[in-house]
């Protein structure tokens, strides 16, 4: 039973509270209805509107306040790599935010706005989730409320209280502690950062960062339990900062290896995983001759694989004027593939 | 997988037999009768011999069913409908709502439909249950509809309109219940039963073009506003304000640019006002005021509330056509069918399995049906619009309870405008009014010329309301149902007659037929002469009104007060 499981990256351990699941989802049934909790909840989640907006890479996501000058517990993703970071209250307030403090193992940080008496959540007193407990998850997912418009609300039940088997290939994600699997669809663009909440609006978790099996294709609904997140909570109350941010996925080097040409301008590497695409050509340069064109993907170089700018520019690195390259390039729906010689 | 879950089933199965709570069980035996009461209103809407489909729901005894604009388009004018007895009905389209993605059906055969009444959705809660039904994936050979249970997920959503303007929701539910390719048209019920909103369209971005967890269902209460319109066979238009909002510094919707030729402008709207209501809502952001503006019909008089500087004011304002006075939807799909359109982000309808037990070839029953559809430039169908015309007409003759045929000839209307004598002679073609030493003269030449002065305009609407009462919609050149629309005096049934440049909109009483109040419009781009009527009585044997309030713009310019009605023979 576990076993077949392990294929999409999960285990289930006994943990899977099923008598648990059938008593509770129907103790606190379809005779009651959530809208009490959702006034309750509402002015503790923000809307975060950060980097991206390009390449298919949502620019916006999710978050909780979590104390009541303005503390934001939110996940760590490429919206947060910007100076114009902006966190909007549901009564419509707009923030400038700033980035306090990152936990890239718990993928997870701290963003701070500027303002006093804020209705936040208690981590310290935040109970935990069980298997089969009535849930509600409410972000901003596909930015769909803006100004003062409230949160999307989803409703589920946790299918189980597990570790998150993140790997390679898998889930790609840092954090591999506790997490609440969940049988709404919780997990969509933009909703990272949301709260979990139990029917009471009770914080369980923050709906974590999208992740999509590469096994099985389909996508995660979880969250990470408050418990996990309150260690991060407390530093930043304390007033810790990550000191000048500096991390070292996020590549800002600049290439300074020997002066190969290959005429290609790959798309601005803003991001901590900015995909290859080639932005331009330029003109009667190896990359022209070879025919590449704008908005191709780079994916091989000779036999490595580039996953971002920051592999393009490594790999480059090792080649001197002259050298003879195999690229592999996805144009549109086809590969295409030709050879570049350096100058 | 598959592994996974059979033991996952049988537990599941072996503790429900454990000890569940009185009120669970009441609560779950609840929602199965309630599955039960509605279900047999939903339909399966297919095409006929084709694969593709979508869902819709019956919404009164005879048959008429709402359903999306995107299915209709795709299943065609005639189209099979599918209801959980098992049985197919032939269905026809009545109207459209292309911007609203709306399309009203009528299934064919029975007086006695199952039919679900329309609810409030003003009175949603974020967080509630509901329940969406429909026809996921054509999913049902013997048409027992899909049931989907889940709860509103956020209300007054705005979800922009798709490249051609078209397929807009504002003001919409957005439900997490399951809305899969196939639901759309489908209802979204509350737990009374009720048909809160018609689902059409889901959020999905990178994600698979299936249940999203993002569904949304155009507001029952939009719809109710366009709902006669629809019956009326007609092709619904949204409306503008002439206006553009944009938000300031301070984050207020103000007012960016106007239309000089609009009533916002004339009704002296200026740029920079800030938008504090419309339509009676609150409004704070641009997206509220769109929310408001797309779910009211062309032509509708709203109330409006501005600030500007330290001043409130409140006007209400006329909506022109999103499209434009002469919308020519067909024309237009017609010269675009050359382009290729994709449907964004609207769950295509899904091929249906083959082997669904469909009328073979166009049957005699359907043929006849497709013949009987009447297009016609403004209309979907307009022989429903003959319906309309010939049920409130019957009403509007029944008030004026005529005991014997009127003669012909000139009417001669005599009373005070104001405190000053005043006296009507009015015909077929020509016309004299004197109000005081003031006289009026009408000659058949000029009756399509602009009007110069209110007093010319005033006797040619009481020649209109001469051939209005006499001859029907013969007294004019063109006549349509237009549907329902807010006049002066509360929610009333309207029609256009056209006359030349003319229009003339009629109101009329919806229980008594009788009529109300009419607005002439001589020229475009000015404001309408609006007669109010009251005091209705006996005169020579009809139920006329003795009194004429008349309004220009914000202007009451006259009470014409009637002592009596003369009718010389021909």
């Amino acid at each position: 039973m576990n076993r077949s499981m392990l294929s999409s990256g999960l285990q289930l351990p006994a943990m899977l509270l099923l008598a648990g699941l059938v008593s509770l989802c129907t103790r606190h049934g379809h005779g009651a209805d959530f809208s009490e909790t959702c006034r309750k909840v509402w002015p503790r989640v923000v809307k975060i509107f950060g980097a991206g907006g390009i390449r298919g890479l949502h620019s916006y996501s999710s978050g909780i306040l979590v104390s009541s000058d303005g503390h934001i517990l939110t996940v760590w993703n490429h919206v947060l790599e910007t100076d114009g970071l902006r966190a909007v209250l549901s009564d419509g307030q707009r923030f400038d935010a700033e980035l306090q403090l990152v936990d890239t193992s718990l993928e997870a940080a701290i963003i701070k706005i500027d303002a006093q008496d804020l209705p936040h959540f208690d981590l310290e007193n935040a109970p935990s989730g069980i298997g089969g407990e009535w849930v509600l998850g409410l972000s901003n997912a596909y930015k769909i409320a803006t100004g003062n418009e409230k949160p999307t609300v989803i409703h589920g039940v946790i299918s189980a209280v597990t570790t998150l088997r993140a790997r390679k290939g898998v889930f790609e994600s840092n954090y591999g502690g506790q997490v609440y699997v969940l049988d709404g669809i919780m997990n969509s663009p933009g909703s990272g950062g949301g709260a979990l909440t139990n029917y009471q609006g009770k914080l369980l978790g923050m709906i974590g960062r999208q992740l999509k099996s590469k096994g099985t294709n389909t996508w995660l609904n979880y969250a990470v339990p408050s418990g996990q997140l309150l260690p991060l909570v407390r530093r930043a109350l304390k007033g810790e900062r990550t000191a000048p941010f500096v991390d070292e996925n996020k590549i800002t080097r600049k290439y300074q290896g020997p002066q190969v040409r290959h005429g290609l301008v790959l798309v601005p590497n803003v991001l901590k995983r900015t995909p290859a695409y080639i932005d331009r050509i330029e003109a009667n340069s190896p990359a022209a001759k070879a025919r590449l064109k704008a908005d191709d993907l780079v994916l091989f170089l000779d036999e490595t694989f580039i996953g971002t700018c920051a592999n393009f520019e490594e790999a480059m690195s090792e080649h001197q004027p002259g050298d003879k390259v195999k690229i592999l390039v996805k144009r549109g729906e086809e590969l295409y593939i030709t050879q570049l010689t350096l100058e | 997988m598959i592994r996974f879950l059979i033991p996952l089933l049988i537990l599941n199965t072996s503790l429900q037999a454990a000890d569940v709570p009185p009120e669970v069980q009441q609560s779950e035996n609840d929602r199965i009768a309630l599955v039960g009461k509605i279900t047999p209103s939903v339909v399966a809407v297919l095409r006929i011999n084709g694969p593709g489909g979508g869902s819709g729901v019956i919404v009164s005894p005879d048959g008429y069913a709402l359903t999306n604009f995107h299915v209709t388009s795709s299943v065609g004018d005639v189209m099979q409908c599918g209801l959980n007895d098992g049985k197919l009905y032939p269905g026809v389209i009545v109207g459209i709502d292309p911007t609203g993605d709306v399309a009203l059906v009528k299934l064919q055969g029975r007086d006695d439909f199952p039919h679900s009444p329309m609810g409030d959705s003003d009175k949603l809660k974020v967080g509630q249950w509901v329940l969406a039904m429909g026809n996921p994936f054509t999913l049902a050979i013997d048409f027992r509809p899909t049931v989907t249970f889940g709860i509103i997920s956020g209300l007054h959503r705005y979800q922009y309109p798709g490249g051609s303007g078209l397929l807009e929701y504002p003001d919409c539910i957005q439900t997490d219940a399951s809305i899969n390719p196939g639901n759309s048209g489908g209802p979204l019920f509350n737990l009374e039963g009720e048909v809160i909103g018609i689902n059409g369209r889901i959020s999905f971005e990178k994600r698979v073009r299936v249940n999203s967890g993002f569904g949304y269902a155009i507001s029952i209460n939009q719809i109710k506003r366009f709902f006669h319109a629809l019956k009326g066979g007609r092709i619904v238009d949204h409306a503008t304000l002439g206006a553009t909002l944009s938000t300031d510094e301070d984050g207020r919707p103000i007012i960016q640019d106007l239309l000089t030729d609009s009533d916002a402008y004339r009704r002296g709207l200026q740029i920079g006002d800030e938008v504090v209501s419309f339509g009676g809502r609150k409004i704070t952001t641009v997206n509220e005021f769109k929310n408001v503006l797309g779910t009211i019909p062309a032509g509708w008089r709203v109330p409006l509330v501005i600030l500007r500087g330290k001043e409130e004011a409140e006007v209400t304002v006329r909506l022109s056509p999103l499209h434009g006075m002469n919308w020519d939807f067909y024309g237009d799909l017609k010269k675009k069918k050359k382009q290729k359109r994709r449907p964004g982000r609207i769950p295509p309808v899904p091929p249906g399995p083959d082997q669904l037990p469909r009328t073979p070839g166009e049957s005699p029953e359907y043929a006849a049906l497709r013949k009987s559809v009447e297009k016609k430039k403004g209309f979907a169908n307009y022989k429903f619009n003959k319906l309309e015309q010939e049920r409130i007409l019957n009403a509007f003759t029944a008030s004026l309870q005529k005991k014997k045929k009127l003669p012909g000839g000139n009417w001669q209307m005599r009373g005070h405008a104001g405190r000053v004598p005043f006296i009507a002679k009015v015909g077929e073609d020509a016309g004299l009014l004197k109000i005081g030493d003031m006289d009026f003269v009408v000659e058949k030449e000029d009756l399509f010329e602009p009007v110069g002065d209110d007093g010319i305009a005033i006797l040619r609407s009481f020649q209109i309301f001469r051939s209005l009462v006499l001859k029907g919609r013969e007294g004019f050149r063109g006549f349509y149902y237009e549907g329902q629309a807010p006049g002066t005096l509360g929610m009333a049934e309207t029609a256009m007659g056209i006359l030349g440049p003319i229009q003339v909109r009629c109101f009329f009483d919806q229980d008594t037929g009788a009529l109300l109040e009419f607005e002439v419009s001589f020229e475009r781009n000015a404001d309408p002469y609006e007669f109010i009527l009251g005091d209705t009585s006996k005169a020579g044997g009809l139920q006329l009104p003795h009194v004429f309030l008349v309004r220009v713009g914000d202007e009451f310019i006259g009470k014409f007060s009637i002592r009596d009605y003369e009718f010389a023979d021909e």
